[in-house]
């Protein structure tokens, strides 16, 4: 019995470990079929030797992506560019891709890429073009023993309905709530966990040497104690990399500045330091603010693949995506900020009060959002923090505080100065405060516990342990004044960049 | 755009509108009265598009999706060249470009069934490889020194036709040797050589599975094994053969059905492999104790008188074995059976155990596992244990008595000679074995050597037991592949024992780089050769062809030669060998330039269309007439689908009667063993009265 015309199509694969002999035909295929460059995979065939000899194996997962369900990146995408198809596919359109990679940040599969020769990301899609015409996938197609099998779940008659219904199939990371539509039979525990098997030393795979490798680069396999207690070691995988790079470390500080420049004059103001008329309040505050929002929208744009199509997050918006919602904030915030600038500069308190009231949700939203842009990168369990919000509202009163510091000096009054080092001394105590509980409280997974342990003790702790130290000593910002500036920004920075790659340092596949 | 980024897809593919038209699904297919390609999906998907479109098969582009971007493509059949399985390849040639766009497998391939590994779709990188050798180049500066100058294709023949038709017309016959590593086809080269008269074929293969070889062939006159896999109980591997070696792909496919149906799967590995992965039972021993372990098993089959008995007396020759080394015994099959059971007894589980490394009580497990097999017992080894190791051939050689013990040769489940699996075809001229002997490369000191000794070349030249005047390899990267490549490097610049040496090669190589002449050769999509391999109990012939060479002629143009169609002046080796050899006898007074003379067109050059036309429509039975239903010629037959399966299921060709016309002039020893002065066949499974162990020729 055949689905009728108006059940919908589910799409779907198995992928049959205990057939696959991983001879890598499905990638070559694959790459042929969607001219795929050199250097990146939108299908490969990972190994993991699994025991101690004689009794021991290697044991293969064709990897690639889960077209999932509730799928993270088209939740993610801001411009619809990956979108997911009624019947079950998660397809893509690369003319409307920004290079934005927040759907790599997402994937918790590193199931995407950019691809080097368009700049927009793909991955597998099913060979949606070939279905169209009534074929198989090309990785289908050539495989020698049939382990890559594709189907309608809603339909009773196909192999893959068959055996996902029947058998004893497993899917990666269930966990994640991705509901994938790639299922695995005869998969091995130490393949289908990215952290089960060990880490080869010296990055030496089978094939491949990934020893030298640059910033952002991820390898595979567990760095230390992997999370199967059977003897895996980790024998095939590709290179893998951060998505997001230093641009978006020093956008989370710039943004905390441009949001904080503003913030604290208006706290000042509300606590009565200062007066409505205060040069520190009606341009020094709003002129850091914009500066460093510039700054802000600068590196956002900057670190897209296709910068020019940035204006995309507007007019193709997906509301779902805290890329979409973060920019249109930022964007809100800016135009209340010239707002208050123009009614500062023009002498109208009344504007500045009115819109006052506007801008403090707005900075505290411009600040807080990227939490929900992380948390939104479902991969990354360092940033499922219910407590980044808060700290990252902290860290902007911390930004803020210092930036306006230097300009309270200059142009006073005092208790601008004393409520300015006030506040950058409490922000700074609470900053290092949920620092210290963020890496002194055990993490409720592996892959968050390995990104704090990149942090504190692997490839980041050179940033994130005198970041920490120097805004621990700009606590005492009343005592030492301006010294307690470059401490506080330069340590703040650090403190991004650490946790911002920490948080992507962790192998996914 | 979005709409379109909600856009349904409610409806099944083959209802879409480009589906309406060129669908490969179930539905449209069988609507339309064409070819439904069932895949491994057991789905409404088709695995390929119909045959009936393969002239024009409108796909829509990868890289322009979500937009429908269509393309025209034009599907043309071929043979992968990157290892000897020979599996088929099908060439989407782009209609407007005319460039190949990828290449998948051919479902109308017997052996490959439309499957490939990673290398056939990848033969798209060497074909658009930046590296390539694109025009013919010449030595510019002194051997091996790198300076190269671009020269035309008739400079380099008639250099080269030259320096042959001098050598061969001072009788320096053997000093014109042809290389070769991966010949790539069946007897095309050998034929060459025989028609200028010289034994000058040399191989890789000392160097790689003649020990494996010499194992069957003292077994049974053939040496290569054919394993039924498919539908064998119990299948017995020498290292790994699901994921490399002869003939992977095909026998992966046949081997993962046999699992699914229970098979037992056995390897005998010392590495983890993926096929050591797979294994019921996998056996790592020492290396080199695989021998010790076969004899343990084949001695707990007689031991336990788990053996086929009734095959054993009628097929082995045991009478010979007792007269000559058991005289003063009666000469009966018991008197035998207690002789082998002595003869065996000291191997041991125990004796096995020590030499292997392993546990007694595995190997007797895998011991009963394979007594359960009966007849359906396939197994395979080809070079690793028995290349790697001193008397490695014993490997084989004790493998295949396991089957023999069995009574599993040419069963159904069991392992065929090969030579009955294959199919050579007879083309158009053949001519007389050369009447020279090439001491090079079989040496007088050597008779029982199963190949030539291709390794000792160099050393044979230093010792001065010769020199070459020219030398040729193909496929073959000497300096690379010899254990001893310092040797080689010495040999090919020194030109006093290699005159002119001339790589004939699609890319460069370490041995190239001391050539004198480097002659750019065409891929597996860009050549044409003819193959045959035992990958199952059945026959089939497969055709390699330039692939926009067939595009082309089928869009109605003319090509009359590779070059016209291939990348740069990139040519093949079939025409560049009838050119060549015309030049060494232009006026035919040497007798060389009848083998390459046209049949139909007497006194001009055999063409390769006319060349595979005879071929397919003289010697291989049943094309003609399965062409003839298509209405088009055999060849023209075999450019459009590439492969043509000659015979299923032949079974056990011992077991027939041989014909009257095969034993004319024969002479009967007491034992029962038939001489005949009867000529061989072209191929033994090329003629169904072939009904012996045989070697296939050479």
């Amino acid at each position: 019995m055949s689905a009728p015309d108006d059940i919908l199509q589910r799409w779907a694969k198995v992928l049959d470990q205990d057939k696959c002999i991983g001879c890598h035909a499905c990638t070559t295929a694959c790459k042929s079929e969607n001219e795929v460059p050199l250097g990146v995979t939108r299908t490969y065939v990972k190994s993991v030797e699994v025991g101690i000899f004689p009794q021991v194996r290697r044991a293969f997962q064709v990897t690639r992506c889960n077209q999932c369900a509730d799928a993270p990146c088209v939740a993610a995408c801001p411009t619809q560019a990956m979108y997911r198809r009624e019947d079950g596919i998660v397809d893509f359109d690369k003319s409307v891709c920004i290079g934005c990679k927040a759907c790599i940040a997402a994937c918790p599969y590193d199931a995407i890429f950019i691809n080097p020769e368009d700049n927009s990301a793909e991955k597998c899609n099913l060979c949606a073009h070939r279905l169209e015409v009534g074929l198989e996938p090309a990785c289908v197609t050539v495989c020698p023993t049939g382990a890559i099998l594709v189907g309608d779940l809603n339909d009773p008659a196909s192999k893959v309905a068959e055996i996902v219904h029947r058998e004893a199939v497993t899917v990666r990371r269930p966990e994640k709530g991705t509901r994938p539509g790639v299922f695995y039979k005869g998969a091995h525990q130490a393949t289908l966990d990215p952290l089960a098997a060990r880490r080869p030393d010296g990055g030496l795979y089978a094939w491949a040497s990934q020893g030298q490798t640059g910033p952002g680069h991820v390898a595979a396999g567990h760095p230390g104690q992997p999370s199967s207690s059977a003897a895996a070691l980790l024998s095939y995988d590709i290179p893998h990399h951060a998505p997001w790079g230093w641009r978006v470390s020093l956008y989370t500080w710039t943004k905390g500045l441009a949001a904080g420049g503003l913030l604290v004059p208006l706290i000042l103001l509300l606590a009565g330091r200062i007066p409505w008329a205060s040069p520190l309040g009606r341009w020094a505050g709003p002129g850091l603010a914009l500066v460093f929002l510039a700054a802000t929208g600068v590196l956002l744009i900057w670190d897209l693949r296709h910068p020019k199509r940035f204006y995309l997050i507007f007019t193709r918006h997906h509301w779902r995506s805290w890329l979409v919602r973060g920019s249109f904030i930022i964007g809100a915030y800016g135009a209340a900020v010239v707002g208050y600038l123009a009614g500062s500069l023009a002498g109208s308190v009344a504007t500045q009060q009115v819109t006052a009231a506007f801008l403090i949700p707005l900075a505290l939203a411009t600040a807080c959002y990227t939490a929900y842009l992380f948390a939104q990168a479902k991969a990354r369990d360092l940033w499922q923090s219910p407590l980044l919000a808060a700290h990252l509202a902290v860290q902007a009163v911390l930004a803020g505080a210092a930036g306006l510091l230097p300009f309270a000096l200059w142009l006073g009054p005092r208790p601008a100065v004393t409520g300015a080092e006030a506040l950058l001394a409490a922000a700074a105590a609470a900053h290092v405060l949920l620092a210290c509980g963020e890496i002194s409280v055990a993490h409720p997974t592996e892959h968050a516990h390995l990104a704090a342990a990149a942090m504190t003790r692997g490839r980041y702790a050179r940033f994130f342990w005198p970041g920490l130290a120097a805004v621990a000593v700009s606590v005492a910002a009343p005592w030492i004044g301006v010294a307690a500036v470059p401490l506080a920004v330069g340590g703040l920075l650090a403190h991004e960049h650490a946790y911002v790659q920490a948080g992507q340092s962790v192998p996914l596949s | 755009m979005r709409e379109r980024a909600r856009q349904p897809a409610r409806r099944r593919p083959e209802l879409a509108e480009l589906g309406a038209r060129v669908s490969a699904a179930r539905a449209g297919a069988e609507a339309r009265g064409e070819t439904f390609y069932p895949g491994a999906s057991r789905v409404h998907l088709g695995a390929f598009p119909p045959r009936e479109r393969w002239d024009d098969w409108v796909e829509l582009s990868s890289r322009a999706w979500p937009a429908r971007e269509e393309h025209h493509y034009m599907l043309v059949p071929t043979t992968c060249f990157n290892c000897e399985s020979a599996c088929g390849l099908l060439a989407y040639v782009d209609r407007d470009t005319r460039q190949v766009r990828k290449f998948e497998g051919n479902p109308e391939h017997p052996g490959s069934r439309g499957r490939n590994c990673a290398k056939g779709p990848a033969t798209l990188n060497q074909v658009t490889d930046p590296d390539r050798v694109l025009y013919p180049l010449r030595r510019a500066g002194r051997r091996g020194e790198g300076s190269w100058e671009r020269i035309t294709w008739d400079e380099a023949l008639d250099a080269i036709a030259a320096r042959l038709r001098r050598a061969l017309q001072e009788k320096r016959h053997n000093e014109i040797m042809v290389h070769l590593g991966r010949p790539g086809e069946d007897g095309y080269t050998e034929r060459v050589l025989a028609s200028w008269g010289v034994d000058g074929h040399n191989s890789h293969t000392n160097v790689c599975s003649s020990g494996g070889r010499a194992g069957f062939q003292f077994w049974m006159g053939i040496d290569r094994p054919s394993p039924d896999h498919a539908h064998a109980k119990v299948i017995y591997l020498i290292s790994s053969h699901l994921e490399t070696g002869h003939y992977f792909n095909p026998h992966a496919q046949r081997i993962t059905e046999a699992r699914e149906k229970g098979a037992k799967l056995i390897v005998l590995d010392t590495r983890l492999s993926n096929t050591a992965t797979h294994a019921d039972y996998w056996l790592s021993p020492q290396p080199g104790s695989e021998a010790a372990i076969n004899l343990a098993v084949a001695n707990h089959l007689i031991q336990t008188g788990r053996y086929d008995a009734e095959f054993v007396r009628r097929w082995w020759n045991w009478q010979d074995y007792l007269t000559e080394c058991r005289p003063g015994l009666p000469v009966t099959f018991e008197t035998f059976q207690r002789e082998l059971a002595g003869l065996y007894a000291e191997f041991t589980f125990g004796y096995a155990a020590a030499e292997s490394g392993l546990d007694a009580a595995v190997i007797a497990e895998v011991a009963d596992v394979v007594a359960s097999a009966g007849t359906r017992f396939s197994c395979h080894s080809w070079r690793s244990a028995a290349a790697g190791n001193l008397g490695g051939w014993q490997v084989s050689r004790t493998l295949f008595l396991i089957a023999a013990l069995l009574g599993a040769v040419a069963t159904e489940g069991g392992t065929f000679p090969n030579a009955w699996n294959k199919f050579v075809p007879r083309p158009i001229h053949v001519p007389p074995h050369p009447g020279v002997w090439q001491d090079l490369s079989w040496p007088e000191e050597f008779p029982l050597a199963q190949n030539e000794l291709s390794f000792l070349l160099p050393h044979f030249l230093k010792d001065g037991r010769g020199r070459l005047d020219t030398y040729f390899t193909r496929v073959y990267n000497p300096v690379w592949t010899n254990p001893d490549g310092l040797s080689w490097m010495e040999m090919l610049t020194d030109e006093q024992k290699v005159g002119c040496f001339i790589a004939l090669t699609p890319t460069w190589n370490e041995s190239a780089y001391f050539a004198d002449y480097v002659l750019p050769m065409g891929h597996g999509s860009e050549r044409h050769d003819t193959h045959s391999y035992e990958q199952y109990d059945g026959q089939w012939v497969g055709f390699r062809q330039p692939v926009l060479r067939a595009a082309r002629e089928r869009l109605g143009e003319q090509i009359t030669d590779t070059r016209q169609v291939n990348p740069g002046e990139v040519w093949e080796e079939n025409e560049w060998w009838i050119e060549l050899s015309w030049r060494i006898d232009p006026d035919g007074s040497m007798g060389i330039r009848q083998y390459h003379e046209s049949r139909a067109r007497p006194g001009e050059k055999l063409t390769v269309d006319e060349y595979y036309g005879w071929m397919f429509g003289h010697s291989v039975p049943g094309l003609p007439e399965r062409a003839a239903a298509e209405g088009l010629t055999p060849l023209a037959w075999m450019r459009r689908y590439g492969a043509f399966e000659i015979a299923r299921a032949g079974g056990a060709q011992h077991e027939c009667e041989v014909p009257a016309s095969e034993l004319s002039g024969t002479a009967v020893t007491p034992a029962g063993r038939v001489y005949t002065t009867a000529a061989a066949p072209a191929s033994p499974s090329g003629s169904p009265s072939s009904k012996s162990f045989s070697s296939p020729p050479a």
